[in-house]
């Protein structure tokens, strides 16, 4: 099966870092970059190319000398850096990094509706093309940026960053319902700032107040669309959602118990 | 003693002071990066700013002492 990462955040930011990655803390972003192409992700756009390059490059994060850009040309990636080059990048194995560090979530950057249609189309024909073919693929795009604004108490920036995730979830849904054969959840791991708005006033900023600038013990909705949607109804506990894909992946055991 | 000191606080828990806020050296500020041990001010001292780095998902405390 295929695999690919989106977010707008580094691509080894925690949430994308956590499907790929296996260490000690979030902070290990230049280990987690090794990890990421160790573990062959097909697919990986996001920022943080400054983890990827050895320390004697301009603005790199690394403390050493390792160039994960060359090593990944060595394993077969296709590397872009910008938007251009994103609408005719192939293969079977994709680097984009579009910033040193996090996205800005401006133009002339990628969007992240773009950065989604554009991993789906290369998992999706590699998956076709593929000896292996119809093994399908798994693909986690991330709106990383609004749990930062959430964060900011930025109401702004809150909403600009929904939306630009909404569009992502638009351009997913669109290919689930031409394909007839995808799955696509749409959640999240936890909710951030309290977010209320008081009165009936929506358009007064004044009417929105925030509980706290940390996480919040809120539920988060979980939205399913396609084959087996319906095994997500319901009130569970967040970790029950890995143990539904691998069911359905028919990944056996599961948790699988760390390698000594 | 004048000058400031920068504390580094997990984001996930929030920070349970604001600028302006008074502080008193031992009071519970927030929580330590990577676990939920309690962050304490070192020092007494005037919360000058607390702002979100989102690249370390962390809350960086100001304190004016």
């Amino acid at each position: 099966m295929r695999t690919g990462l989106v977010a707008t955040s580094t691509i080894t930011h925690a949430t994308p870092a956590s499907f790929g990655s296996h260490v000690e803390s979030r902070s290990m972003e230049a280990k987690i970059a090794e990890h990421l192409l160790a573990n062959k992700v097909n697919v990986m756009f996001g920022g943080g190319k400054a983890f990827w390059t050895p320390q004697s490059t301009q603005d790199s994060l690394r403390k050493d000398d390792i160039d994960l850009l060359v090593q990944a040309g060595k394993q077969g990636y296709a590397t872009v850096d910008d938007g251009r080059q994103l609408t005719t990048v192939e293969g079977p194995y994709v680097l984009g990094l579009f910033q040193q560090k996090a996205l800005t979530t401006v133009s002339p950057e990628p969007t992240l509706a773009e950065l989604t249609y554009h991993a789906i189309r290369l998992l999706n024909e590699r998956s076709k093309r593929s000896f292996e073919s119809n093994r399908g693929f798994f693909l986690m795009v991330e709106g990383s940026q609004i749990d930062w604004a959430c964060h900011a108490n930025d109401v702004h920036d809150c909403i600009k960053q929904t939306l630009l995730f909404d569009e992502a979830v638009k351009v997913a849904v669109d290919f689930a319902a031409r394909d007839e054969n995808t799955l696509i959840i749409i959640t999240a791991d936890h909710e951030t700032g309290g977010l209320i708005i008081k009165g009936d006033d929506v358009n007064k900023t004044g009417h929105i107040n925030w509980a706290t600038g940390g996480h919040s013990a809120m539920p988060v909705p979980v939205y399913a669309y396609g084959p087996h949607s319906k095994i997500f109804t319901g009130v569970y506990d967040n970790t029950e959602i890995p143990q539904k894909l691998a069911r359905l992946l028919k990944i056996k055991p599961f948790p699988r118990k760390l390698e000594k | 003693m004048n000058g400031s000191i920068e504390l580094i606080a997990d984001a996930s828990f929030g920070v349970k002071v604001k600028p302006g806020d008074h502080v008193e050296q031992g009071q519970q500020l927030a929580a330590k990066c990577g676990s939920q041990e309690p962050l304490t001010s070192p020092t007494a001292g005037t919360v000058q700013d607390v702002t979100f780095d989102s690249d370390g998902h962390r809350f960086i405390i100001t304190i004016m002492i």
